[in-house]
Parts: C-alpha cells; sequence; structure tokens
C-alpha cells in the first residue's frame, strides 16, 4: 500500500503540467516582449534626440514643370533678334543720347 | 523724312537710373514726356520687383493668375528673348540675381559687403513658365526678373508711342538702352557709345548715327559691387545662376528694336567667346570691347573713333 501512495504522491499530473507550461512561456514571452520593447524604445527615441539636435536645412522649393510649356522650337518669326534696316553709321558732332552699361 | 532742327531734349531720374527723351520738333516735347512719365510710372508698377505692391511682385506661386495687358507684354517679351537666346537670356533668374546681394534698388545695395555669396544654382528655366498671352503660372520656387528686358521694351513703348502721338521724331535713351522712332535728323540720330552711358555723353569712345531701330549697351563695368572681396555685377548665366567670368567688358548692339539690341548685347556678355560669331550669323551690328580695351566689331559696325 505504502509503495503505491508514494507513486501516488510523486505521479506527475499532465493537466497540471500543461498548465506550468503555458504559464512558464507566457512569462518568458511577456518578458521578452518587454525587453524588445525598452530596446526598440531607446532606439527610436535615441534617433529623435539626434534628429532634434541635428542642424535644420530648409528643404529645396520644389519648381514644378508649368501646366503649358511654351514652344521650345522656333519659328522664323521669332527665331532671333531682328537686325537693324542700316548698320550705324559714324558720326560726328554733339551726341544726342548716349548708349552704355547703367 | 528727315529733320534738320536740333533737337529738344529733357533728362529725368527713373528706373534706379537716367530716362532722356530727345524729339526734333521743341512744341512737342511737352506731350512727349508726359507720355514717357506714365509709361515709366506703369512699367515701375508692374516690373518692378523691388516694390512690394508691384503686380509681378504679387503674382501668386503654384497657381495660374491673370496680368494686365503691360506686365503680359514684359512677360512675352522676356520669354521671346530666351527662346531667342536659347536661354543665355532667361527671366527666370530672380532667385539668382537676389543670391548675388541685386535685392533691392542698385543706390541702396551695400557696395562692399563681408558676407560670401551662397553657392549659386541654375535658373530653373524659362520653359517652366505657364503663359497662354492672359494668364501667368508659376511654378512654386521660381522667381521671375524682367531686368533684361523690361527697360528696353519701356525705350521702345515710350519712342514709338510719342512719335506716333506727337508726329515728330523722338529719341528715348532709359539708362543707356536707346530707341528712336518717327523723322531722322538730317544725319541720323547721334549717339555717343562708351562703358558708362552717363560718362559717355561728355567722353564718348565712339559717336554712331542710327536711322531707325534700337541700340543698346551692356556692361559688366557698371553696377558692381563686392561680396567678401569678390566683385559681382548684375549680369547672370541662367545656366549656373553666376556672374560670367565674361571676355567682355562691354558690348553695344543695334538692331530693330532696343529689346531686341539689348537682348542680342546681354546675350553676349554671357555668350563670352562665342558672341562675336553668334552676332555676326544674325546680322547684327556689333561692338565688343573685352576687359583689356580690345574692340572687335561686326556686321558693318563701324570702328572709326569720334573725331
Amino acid at each position: 500500500m505504502s509503495s503505491h501512495r508514494s507513486r501516488r504522491a510523486y505521479a506527475v499530473d499532465p493537466r497540471a503540467a500543461g498548465r506550468r507550461r503555458v504559464v512558464g512561456a507566457t512569462t518568458v514571452t511577456a518578458v521578452g516582449g518587454t525587453a524588445l520593447a525598452v530596446f526598440f524604445g531607446s532606439l527610436f527615441a535615441q534617433a529623435f534626440a539626434e534628429e532634434s539636435a541635428a542642424p535644420k536645412t530648409a528643404p529645396a522649393a520644389p519648381v514644378q514643370a508649368a501646366l503649358t510649356v511654351p514652344e521650345k522650337t522656333t519659328d522664323a518669326k521669332h527665331s532671333a533678334p531682328k537686325p537693324p534696316a542700316s548698320a550705324p553709321q559714324p558720326a560726328h558732332g554733339a551726341p544726342v543720347g548716349s548708349s552704355g552699361g547703367s | 523724312m528727315t529733320r534738320t532742327e536740333s533737337p529738344a531734349r529733357t533728362v529725368v531720374t527713373a528706373l534706379g537710373t537716367t530716362a532722356l527723351l530727345a524729339v526734333l520738333e521743341p512744341d512737342a516735347l511737352a506731350a512727349a514726356e508726359r507720355l514717357m512719365h506714365a509709361e515709366l510710372a506703369a512699367i515701375d508698377l508692374a516690373c518692378s520687383r523691388f516694390r512690394p505692391d508691384s503686380e509681378i511682385s504679387r503674382l501668386p506661386a503654384g497657381t495660374a493668375a491673370p496680368v494686365s495687358p503691360l506686365l503680359g507684354e514684359a512677360i512675352a517679351v522676356a520669354l521671346q528673348a530666351a527662346q531667342q537666346t536659347d536661354g543665355m537670356v532667361d527671366p527666370t533668374v530672380g532667385h539668382a540675381v537676389r543670391a548675388i546681394g541685386y535685392d533691392r534698388d542698385f543706390a541702396e545695395i551695400d557696395l562692399d559687403g563681408a558676407d560670401p555669396l551662397p553657392a549659386p544654382q541654375a535658373a530653373p528655366g524659362w520653359w517652366r513658365v505657364g503663359w497662354d498671352g492672359h494668364t501667368v503660372l508659376l511654378p512654386r520656387g521660381l522667381a521671375l526678373d524682367l531686368g533684361a528686358t523690361a527697360k528696353a521694351l519701356s525705350a521702345d513703348r515710350i519712342a514709338t508711342r510719342a512719335a506716333a502721338a506727337t508726329g515728330t521724331g523722338v529719341l528715348v535713351s532709359l539708362g543707356g538702352d536707346v530707341r528712336v522712332a518717327g523723322p531722322t535728323p538730317e544725319d541720323g540720330w547721334r549717339i555717343a557709345v562708351g562703358d558708362d552711358h552717363e560718362r559717355a555723353l561728355a567722353d564718348p569712345d565712339l559717336v554712331v548715327s542710327i536711322a531707325g531701330g534700337g541700340l543698346a549697351t551692356s556692361s559688366t563695368a557698371r553696377r558692381t559691387w563686392r561680396r567678401a572681396g569678390r566683385t559681382v555685377h548684375h549680369i547672370v548665366d541662367p545656366r549656373t545662376g553666376d556672374v560670367p567670368v565674361s571676355r567682355w567688358r562691354t558690348v553695344s548692339v543695334a538692331a530693330a528694336t532696343c529689346v531686341d539690341a539689348n537682348t542680342a548685347s546681354t546675350a553676349a556678355v554671357v555668350l563670352g567667346d562665342a558672341a562675336p560669331g553668334w552676332l555676326a550669323d544674325r546680322r547684327l551690328p556689333a561692338r565688343l570691347v573685352d576687359v583689356d580695351g580690345a574692340v572687335i566689331t561686326t556686321a558693318g559696325w563701324p570702328e572709326r573713333r569720334a573725331a
């Protein structure tokens, strides 16, 4: 009888063992999740701190294409500045006007 | 039709420079002068980037906006100049011109600043400007500067309108951008040429006469200032956004209009070594003075010095 009681006393209940495995796995998951959260949290915090401390440069203003684009091909009418009807001639005497840098 | 009377003249300050008006009939001077003042006020209000209340300063970015006929004409002329010069004269240099320090009337610029210039940036490009003849669309980040053509356009408008209104011959010179219209003096309109349009009247490098059209001079010898020891001037190369290190100190060009003459003279400064060939190919009479004072002429420009 005694040996039977002893075997019963040390026997493992399958349901109890299952509960312990579940509890253990949950504990490991919770601890690992917390550690990961702390790790990535510190990474984000560090990145944010570096970004905040970095000197800011204004982004270049975007230059978009126009809705209507002028024709780049030129026709004869507008292809070049037009020459005068006659070239300037040498002149003497007091000038009426002047042309130079302004 | 030619006339022999001595022209009557008046000189006023306008557009940050001098405006000279001459008419063959002295009785027509008052009417022509009124027309000139009205035109100068209108072009300044439409095109000045130094006035916060100007029409061009108030153009919105990123959305199409209708413009006045005068600003519309100025924009169309500027885009045409860019097209004619393959972008050597480009109105989208607004930010580049400001970056080199030309952000106010020249008289108010610090002529010897200690701060270095920021790194230059090429102009966005004239083809990005949306223009349908009535409305303009400026992309965000693009600023117009009509300085290369608006003054010449104004000279064209004043001369042709004053000649039509008065029936007499008219010469207009706005800071050295010259246009003549109407009847001509017997020997043509005598015009002094030099690095500086004001000094040239008393001490010209050369005096020429023209019977019509325009004559304009672009020079790197005037309107200069310094930043951190570097001398800069008002002409910007749209390809770099920086002032060109040009072979030419001064380029004078005669053309059918003052806008055409000024477009070509400005392009020549930017083009550098290629300028004489570019001008000759277009049959534009021109006088190019290099930085050492040597002179090259094209397409029939007279070489003889004034007596």
